[in-house]
């Protein structure tokens, strides 16, 4: 299944959130502020399919700063944002830039969580889409180039 | 041997200007024009009587002379041309001098001295042609005053006129001054309305006095304060707008001084002081406020006796009510403005921090949420017992709970945010109020509207979300076969339009010691829940510059009105 990062700093979520995605069988690595996902981002091999940061940490854009480290190392990297209360906004700039999605930690009545794997889940299915259209692309372009190529040595 | 009239007007005047300068005292200056007077045209004595406006009446203040025994002092006669009322009476009547060559022959000679054989006697005119009082001369030579004589008199009187209307005005300067002293000092707003009234009636010589201030969420005005009879009926006595005189000041934004009132097309009687027949003067004036008419203030005078002339109030009455009228009219925007200002300070801090609150007790309770799921997860292997799957389900449970009070705290804290555009407030409501209908099928639902093109500038959403948390309120407290109507209007006074949106129902109402509490953060009477709905509203409200109130009789259901300044459509007019 897929490498996730988490990034939150508040120690019991992040433990909650692992323990609920290794349940689907993901690789779970975690970190509790901006710059220490920044780090495991930037020193990852392959990078992450997923990053999952709560947005309002040791600053109200430490989600923003992980989501550009993320796309930095691996454009295709999905990104869901977190917020608590008062932060959507925020959540919303990040959507604009390039996350995938955010989800809002209370929710009355709705089981975050589960959510939070299905997000996951699809997250995994738009980053494989995305990688199976590059390849396409790639192998669609590779013959033309050659052709192109060949026209002009000619 | 007798010095020229001119020489001698000149030596007289140039002593009275030295008297003015050391006498600040009006009493001791009208005394020495008195007795200037007597030397300046060789009478034998005389008197300067002032008017009791009230009784209709000429007041024998000051003599000088021989002969004036203690009991012929404060003499007063009737201000009339009927003869034999003395000629100072016919003086005060007419406002014009008299000059009696024979009082034997006099028709309106009123005799006191048996020497007396001329008089001359000349009104004390103040502004706006109101006689003052008469200074009167008398001489026990037939003929002994001429036009020369009038002259010189006149000129006396004329510097005894501006020193009685100066004092006057320097009492009303005075007065003013100590009001707008007890105004700033007066810390609850009831005490100094009261003052008001007290005040006004003191300085305008008013018997009562009554204060009515505009209530735009019922569009009335409402005795506020009152000194005489109508004192019990204060909160409760009303005008509409336009109804009365009262009511006519305050629509048009105009004065009404009257003498009665009976006669006036515009008058009612809906709230008297006096009696009809006992008001000799009326006077109203409007409250003005920077943008629009705050309310109506109004005195009156009442008739000495069923048969005294009318006791009119004059320009100075008007300007002196003006000014109290002024003041108290800033008084109360200060007020306002301070509550608000108070209000919004409140609600930014208290709001700031259950912003951050809410934040930090909700990733925690998004914590709890996760431990709660993972250790359920974990245990669904085993079979557990009855009481520890209650107990989980509660906890879960408390959590979303936890979870919906964060959220009315946000909203309370983001009900003063708003997003501003036009909003057509007949269609939001109509809206809303359909879907309640489907909703609460067991209610009826009721729509009334006066006018189908109601722009407001607001927050659509919030709009919406208030209009809905009265609504739910409503239902909330309702059973079969209540009704809920609601009503959308315009109204206008002073030139400002006003949407009002008045939500009504059959329900128990609200209870007369709880009205002032409702719209209190924190106050509830359901169990679930954190008491922030009506404040939201309310803050809502505020926020767009409006009024909410409740407006129901206890038992007979609630009723909320709200108001909300007018957006002239961009379409304008019907649409």
């Amino acid at each position: 299944m897929g490498r996730i990062l988490v990034v939150d700093d508040e120690e019991l979520a992040l433990e909650a959130i692992k323990l609920r995605l290794e349940r689907d069988g993901h690789q779970v690595d975690t970190a509790s502020n901006a710059a220490e996902a920044i780090e495991k981002i930037r020193n990852a091999h392959p990078p992450y399919d997923v990053v999952i940061t709560d947005m309002v940490m040791e600053s109200e854009n430490s989600g923003m700063e992980v989501l550009k480290a993320a796309l930095l190392k691996d454009v295709l990297t999905e990104v869901i944002v977190l917020t608590a209360y008062g932060s959507v906004a925020n959540a919303v700039e990040c959507l604009k830039r390039g996350a995938y999605d955010y989800l809002e930690k209370n929710i009355p009545g709705v089981d975050v969580y589960d959510l939070l794997a299905l997000k996951v889940e699809r997250a995994m299915e738009h980053r494989a889409e995305s990688l199976g259209l590059i390849k396409r692309l790639q192998a669609f372009q590779q013959p033309v180039t050659a052709q192109q190529g060949e026209e002009i040595l000619d | 041997m007798s010095v020229k009239p001119e020489t001698r007007i000149n030596r007289q005047e140039n002593h009275l200007y030295r008297l003015w300068s050391t006498i600040s005292d009006t009493d001791a200056l009208l005394a020495a024009i008195l007795e200037e007077s007597l030397e300046a045209v060789s009478a034998t004595r005389g008197t300067i009587s002032l008017v009791d406006h009230r009784a209709g009446e000429l007041v024998t203040k000051f003599v000088a002379g021989v002969g004036w025994s203690e009991g012929m002092k404060e003499l007063r006669f009737k201000i009339t041309d009927e003869p034999g009322n003395s000629i100072s009476s016919y003086v005060a009547y007419t406002g014009r001098p008299y000059i009696c060559s024979d009082v034997t022959v006099d028709p309106y000679y009123y005799p006191m001295f048996p020497d007396t054989r001329s008089e001359l006697a000349i009104p004390l005119v103040g502004r706006g042609g109101r006689v003052l009082g008469v200074l009167n001369v008398e001489s026990e030579k037939v003929n002994a005053f001429g036009e020369n004589e009038a002259r010189v008199l006149s000129a006396l009187g004329s510097i005894a006129s501006f020193a009685l209307s100066l004092a006057a005005h320097q009492n009303r300067e005075k007065a003013l001054i100590e009001l707008g002293k007890e105004l700033a000092a007066t810390p609850d707003i009831d005490a100094l309305l009261e003052k008001v009234t007290e005040i006004a009636a003191q300085l305008l010589d008013a018997d009562d006095c009554s204060l009515f201030l505009l209530d735009k969420s019922i569009n009335r005005l409402i005795l506020r304060a009152s000194r005489g009879l109508l004192r019990s009926l204060v909160g409760k006595a009303t005008y509409r707008l336009g109804e009365g005189l009262t009511g006519w000041v305050a629509l048009n934004d105009k004065p009404v001084r009257l003498n009665g009132v009976v006669g006036d097309p515009r008058w009612k009687g809906l709230h008297l002081e006096l009696k009809p027949e006992e008001i000799s003067a009326f006077i109203a004036v409007p409250v003005r406020g920077r943008n629009e008419v705050l309310g109506v203030l109004r005195a009156l005078r009442k008739k000495a006796s069923p048969t005294a002339p009318n006791y009119l109030f004059s320009d100075e009455d008007e300007e002196l009510l003006f000014t109290l009228a002024s003041q108290l009219g800033a008084a109360l925007e200060r007020e306002e403005l301070q509550k608000r200002l108070f209000t919004m300070q409140h609600i930014a801090s208290v709001g700031e921090l259950a912003a951050r609150t809410a934040h930090m007790i909700g990733n925690k309770v998004f914590a709890m949420k996760g431990a709660l799921k993972e250790i359920e997860a974990q245990l669904s292997n085993f079979t557990l017992s009855a009481s520890v799957q209650k107990l989980l389900n509660s906890m879960e449970r408390a959590l979303y709970e936890v979870e919906t009070l964060l959220q009315d705290l946000r909203d309370f804290v983001k009900a003063t945010q708003l997003n501003l555009q036009p909003v057509q407030i007949v269609e939001l409501v109509r809206e809303l109020v359909q879907e309640y209908a489907h909703e609460f099928p067991y209610i009826q639902f009721e729509m009334l509207i006066d006018d189908r093109d109601v722009w407001v500038r607001g927050d659509p959403e919030k709009l919406r979300s208030a209009v809905s948390e009265l609504l739910e309120n409503s239902v909330h407290f309702l059973k079969e076969g209540d009704k809920i109507s609601v009503r959308v209007a315009k109204s206008t006074w002073a030139g400002q339009k006003h949407a009002r949106l008045i939500i009504r129902d059959t329900g128990p109402g609200v209870p007369e010691k709880l009205k002032e509490q409702i719209f209190q953060p924190f106050f509830t009477t359901r169990s679930k829940g954190m008491g922030l709905g009506l404040a939201i509203v309310k803050g809502i409200i505020d926020a767009h510059g409006g009024t909410i109130e409740e407006r129901g009789q206890e038992g007979e259901g609630a009723m909320f009105i709200i108001t909300l300044p007018v957006f002239e459509s961009p379409q304008g007019g019907e649409s």
